[in-house]
C-alpha cells in the first residue's frame, strides 16, 4: 500500500502528445489517432524512485492530463493548484507550440513557484535527428535556468519517456 | 445540513458530500459514489482523496475556505473514464455551509454531472482542433510546395486554358525579367515567341529586355476541381547556351564540309555565307575582297552577297547595295586592322552614315571578321615546287584576303564567343583560298612543262613517259624518213658571226616546224645544218611516203622564197628520203630525245649526203609509194656507203 501520492500536470498546447505521452509511461501504448482532451482527466502510476539518500521509496503518481492550450480556451490555473512538478510540452513539427512554451512555464511558476519543470520536446520521430539535436540545443540555451532538464521525446516510440518522468518523480517534494 | 437545502440538491440531480477541513467525509449524499475514482473509499470517515484524487494537495484551500478567506473553489470538467470506455464528467464546487457562521469546521463539496455538455464540447473541440491541425499541415505542405517552385532552377508557369498565366516561379521571374503581377493573368504568349509551344521542341522566348531566349517546355495537365478544363503546367529549361554551342559546332562541321567539297572559291562562298546566316541566325551577309583598280591601287570590293529567303522581296535588291555602300567603312576598317568587329546599333554607329538607308532598311546590328591568310604570289609558289623552300619562309606574312560582314534585323548583344569561332572560321577559308592559289598555280606549272615536253617528244610518247614508261623502244615496220641539209652551211659560218647563222638557221627551221606541224609529221632533231622529220610514227599512217614527199617538195619552195628575200646570200638545200623499217624510242636519263635507229635511217641520211643541192633524192623502196602521184626522175645507179650499189630517183613535182 503506497501511502505517499504527488500531483503532477501536463501542460502545452492542443495536440502535441500530452495524452499519449501518459498513455505511453502509465500504459505502454501508442495510438497515432487524435482524441482532444476535455478538462481534466487523471491517471494513476505507482513508481519506486530513489532519492540522494540511496533510501528507496514507492510512490503514488496523480498524472494530470489537462485540455490543450487552444485559442479559444486558456488552461485553468485552478488545475495546477497543489501540483508539485510539471511537464510542459511542445510538438517539434509545430513551431508555434515550442514558442508557447514560455507562457506554459510562466502559468505555471504563477500557481507553483517551488514546483519543478521538465520540457518534453515531442514527436522527435517527425522530423530529422540533426534538426530535433538543434532544437534541443535552442531550447537549452533559453529555458535551462528555469527547468529542471528538457528532453527530445516520442510518445510513439517511446523514446525518452520512462525516463523524463522519473527524473521529474525523483525532484517533486 | 438544512434540509430544504438537501431537497434542493436533490431536485437539480446534484449529489453531495459534507467534509471537515482535514478532507475527512462526514457525510455522503447516496449517489456521490458514482463519482469517485474509486466507489467504494467515498464513505464516512474516510480521506476524500481517497476517493477523488483530484483534492489532493488542496488543503490550503480547504482551510481557507472554512476560515471564510475563500468564499469557494472548483475544479471543472473532470473525467471518469469506465473500462468500457465511457466518458463521466462532472464539476466539483467547495463552499462552506452558508446556513452556519464562519469559522466553521464543515464543507460542502457538490458534485455535478456534465457528462452531456462536456461530451458535446468534447466533439466541438475535437472538431476544432483538428480543423486547426489540418490547416497548419496545409500551410507546411503549401510552404514545402512554394519552397520548392521558388528554388527550382526550371521555369515553371500554370496557364488557364486560354493560356492566361496564373503561376510563375521565382525562376521564371529571374529569367524573364518581369515581375509576378506582370505576368499574371497575362497570355504566355508574351514569354513565347513561337505560335505554339511543342512539349520537348525548343521554343524562342523573349525577355522584358527582348533578349532572344530558347527554352524547352515540357507541359502537362493539372486537373482541378472547379474548373471544368484542366489548367497547364509548363515546366522550361533555358537551353539557349546549349543550342548556341549546338550551333556553332553544326556550322564549323557544315564550313568544314563546304570547304572540302567545293572546288573554287566562287562556289564555296555563298554556301560559306549561307551557313553562317543560318546557323548564328543572321539575316544577310556579303564578301568583299581586294581587287587591283585600273590606276594599280588596291581596293576592297564586294564579290558575293546572300540573304535570307523570305526577307521581303526589295530586301533582295537592296542586298547589294547594302553590301557595297553600307558596309564600305565598316569592312575597310577590318581589312586594314584584320581585326572582327560587332556593331550592336548600326542606327548609332559613325560608320554607318547613310542614315536614309539605315531607316529604309531596319537593319540593327552587323558584324564583320576578316579572312586571314598567307601573301603568296607565283613566284614563291614555282620556288617551292622547284627548290623546296621551307614552307614557313613562303607562308610567314599574314594578311586579309577578304573580309565578311553580316547583318540583322534583330539586335544581337555582342557575342564574344561568337567572334571568336567566326575568327577561325575566317582563318580556315584564309586557308582555303591559299590553298586553291596554289593549286592554280601548280596548274599553271603543270601546263608548262607539258607545253615543254611536248616540244621534245610526241604527244603518245610522253604521256607514256609520264606513266613512268623508263624505256620506251618500239618497231615501226613502214616510216618515210626525211634528211635536209642547208648546202654550204659550214663555208657560211666562216663568213658572218655565230649569233647571225644561229638567227638564219632559226629562221628556216622554224619554216619548217611549221610545215612538220602542218602536215602532222613528227620532226626528231635538228644536228647542226641538218632537220630530220619522218612520217608515220608514232602513230601509224598509210600515206607516210606521200606527206614527206609534200614537205620535201614545200622545204625546196621555203629555200626559194627565203633567197627571193635574201638575194645576196643564196642558200640551197640538199633533201634525202628512204623508205623502210625504224626502231624509235626514247633512252637515257637525262636530255632524253625521240629518236630512230637502224637501218633505214642511216640510207635515209646517206640520200642526203650524197645528192645534190636543189633536189630531193629518194630510194627505191620511197619510188615505190610515190611513182603514181608523182613525177620521179631515175638518177641511176649511186655507190652508197657502206651498202653498195643502189639504184635512186629524183622527186621532181607532185602530178597534177
Amino acid at each position: 500500500m503506497v501511502s505517499i501520492s504527488k500531483k503532477m500536470c501536463l501542460i502545452g498546447d492542443f495536440g502535441v502528445g500530452k495524452t499519449s505521452l501518459i498513455r505511453r509511461f502509465v500504459d505502454g501504448q501508442f495510438s497515432d489517432k487524435y482524441l482532444s482532451t476535455v478538462g481534466v482527466k487523471i491517471s494513476r502510476k505507482n513508481v519506486t524512485v530513489v532519492g540522494q539518500d540511496a533510501v528507496s521509496s514507492d510512490l503514488q503518481l496523480l498524472i494530470w492530463d489537462l485540455e490543450g492550450h487552444t485559442k479559444f480556451k486558456v488552461i485553468a490555473p485552478s488545475y495546477l493548484q497543489g501540483s508539485k512538478g510539471a511537464l510542459v510540452v511542445a510538438d517539434v513539427s509545430r513551431p508555434e507550440t515550442l514558442e508557447r512554451i514560455i507562457e506554459h512555464l510562466d502559468l505555471f511558476f504563477s500557481v507553483s513557484p517551488q514546483g519543478c519543470v521538465i520540457i518534453a520536446l515531442n514527436k522527435i520521430d517527425l522530423i530529422e535527428p540533426e534538426k530535433a539535436i538543434k532544437i534541443l540545443e535552442d531550447s537549452k540555451n533559453i529555458y535551462h535556468d528555469q527547468v529542471l532538464s528538457i528532453y527530445n521525446t516520442s510518445a510513439k516510440t517511446g523514446e525518452e519517456v520512462d525516463r523524463m518522468f522519473e527524473e521529474l518523480s525523483k525532484n517533486m517534494s | 445540513m438544512n434540509l430544504l437545502f438537501t431537497k434542493m440538491l436533490q431536485a437539480r440531480g446534484s449529489e453531495y458530500l459534507t467534509l471537515n477541513q482535514q478532507g475527512q467525509i462526514i457525510s455522503v449524499s447516496p449517489g456521490a459514489a458514482r463519482f469517485g475514482d474509486i466507489p467504494e473509499q467515498v464513505v464516512v470517515g474516510e480521506d476524500i482523496t481517497r476517493g477523488f484524487p483530484e483534492l489532493l494537495g488542496l488543503e490550503d484551500v480547504l482551510i481557507a475556505i472554512c476560515a471564510g478567506d475563500l468564499p469557494d473553489f472548483s475544479l471543472t470538467a473532470i473525467a471518469r473514464i469506465s473500462a468500457d470506455q465511457v466518458a463521466l464528467y462532472f464539476d466539483i464546487y467547495l463552499f462552506a455551509d452558508p446556513e452556519v457562521k464562519q469559522p466553521v469546521d464543515q464543507l460542502i463539496c457538490l458534485l455535478e454531472d456534465v457528462t452531456e455538455r462536456r461530451a458535446l464540447e468534447q466533439s466541438l473541440v475535437q472538431n476544432s482542433n483538428e480543423t486547426n491541425l489540418l490547416v497548419n499541415q496545409l500551410r507546411i505542405s503549401k510552404n514545402y510546395i512554394d519552397q520548392i517552385l521558388a528554388s527550382m532552377a526550371d521555369v515553371l508557369i500554370v496557364t488557364n486554358p486560354l493560356g492566361q498565366i496564373k503561376t510563375v516561379n521565382q525562376a521564371a521571374i529571374d529569367l524573364f525579367g518581369y515581375t509576378e503581377a506582370e505576368l499574371i493573368n497575362q497570355s504566355i504568349f508574351l514569354l513565347v515567341k513561337d505560335a505554339q509551344i511543342i512539349k520537348g521542341k525548343p521554343s524562342k522566348c523573349q525577355t522584358k529586355t527582348n533578349k532572344m531566349l530558347v527554352i524547352s517546355f515540357s507541359c502537362s495537365t493539372l486537373e482541378t476541381m472547379s474548373e471544368v478544363e484542366p489548367n497547364l503546367i509548363y515546366v522550361g529549361r533555358n537551353i539557349t547556351e546549349l543550342q548556341r554551342q549546338q550551333q556553332r559546332q553544326e556550322l564549323q562541321y557544315a564550313i568544314a564540309e563546304i570547304l572540302t567539297t567545293t572546288n573554287t572559291l566562287n562556289q564555296a562562298i555563298p554556301k560559306v555565307l549561307a551557313a553562317i546566316c543560318h546557323n548564328l541566325e543572321w539575316d544577310l551577309g556579303a564578301l568583299w575582297m581586294p581587287e587591283v583598280t585600273t590606276d594599280e591601287q588596291l581596293e576592297i570590293k564586294l564579290v558575293n552577297t546572300w540573304c535570307k529567303e523570305n526577307s521581303a522581296q526589295d530586301h533582295q535588291t537592296q542586298c547589294s547595295e547594302i553590301g557595297i555602300s553600307y558596309s564600305q567603312r565598316l569592312v575597310e576598317e577590318v581589312w586594314v586592322s584584320g581585326c572582327p568587329d560587332w556593331v550592336i546599333d548600326i542606327e548609332n554607329d559613325p560608320r554607318f552614315f547613310f542614315k536614309s538607308f539605315v531607316d529604309q532598311s531596319h537593319l540593327q546590328s552587323a558584324f564583320s571578321i576578316p579572312i586571314i591568310g598567307s601573301a603568296v604570289d607565283d613566284d614563291l609558289i614555282r620556288e617551292t615546287y622547284e627548290l623546296e623552300v621551307d614552307d614557313e619562309f613562303i607562308y610567314s606574312k599574314q594578311v586579309t584576303l577578304g573580309v565578311m560582314v553580316f547583318f540583322s534585323y534583330k539586335i544581337h548583344p555582342l557575342d564574344v564567343d561568337q567572334l571568336k569561332i567566326m575568327g577561325a572560321i575566317g582563318y580556315q577559308i584564309g586557308q582555303y583560298i591559299n590553298r586553291k592559289q596554289a593549286e592554280l598555280a601548280l596548274h599553271n606549272q603543270q601546263e608548262k612543262t607539258n607545253k615543254l615536253l611536248l616540244n621534245i617528244l610526241p604527244v603518245s610518247i610522253a604521256a607514256r613517259l609520264k606513266e613512268d614508261e623508263t624505256t620506251i623502244a618500239e618497231t615501226f615496220d613502214d616510216v618515210t624518213i626525211l634528211f635536209a641539209d642547208l648546202v654550204g652551211f659550214t663555208q657560211l659560218s666562216a663568213e658572218i658571226s655565230a649569233t647571225a647563222l644561229v638567227e638564219l638557221l632559226n629562221q628556216v627551221f622554224s619554216e619548217f616546224d611549221r610545215l612538220t606541224e602542218f602536215y602532222k609529221l613528227e620532226k626528231i632533231k635538228t644536228i647542226g645544218d641538218c632537220y630530220m622529220v619522218v612520217g608515220g610514227l608514232p602513230q601509224r599512217r598509210e600515206d607516210h611516203a606521200l606527206a614527206i614527199a609534200n614537205i620535201a617538195l614545200d622545204m625546196l619552195g621555203v629555200i626559194n622564197n627565203f633567197n627571193a628575200r635574201h638575194p645576196h646570200r643564196p642558200l640551197s638545200l640538199r633533201i634525202g628520203i628512204n623508205t623502210g623499217t625504224v626502231i624509235a624510242g626514247v633512252i637515257g636519263l637525262r636530255k632524253f630525245i625521240y629518236d630512230l635507229w637502224g637501218d633505214t635511217v642511216n640510207t635515209a641520211s646517206r640520200m642526203e649526203s650524197q645528192g645534190l643541192p636543189d633536189k630531193i633524192q629518194v630510194t627505191e623502196a620511197t619510188y615505190a609509194h610515190l611513182h603514181e602521184h608523182y613525177h620521179l626522175s631515175k638518177r641511176g645507179t649511186v655507190a652508197i656507203k657502206g651498202k653498195g650499189e643502189m639504184v635512186t630517183y629524183f622527186l621532181e613535182a607532185k602530178k597534177s
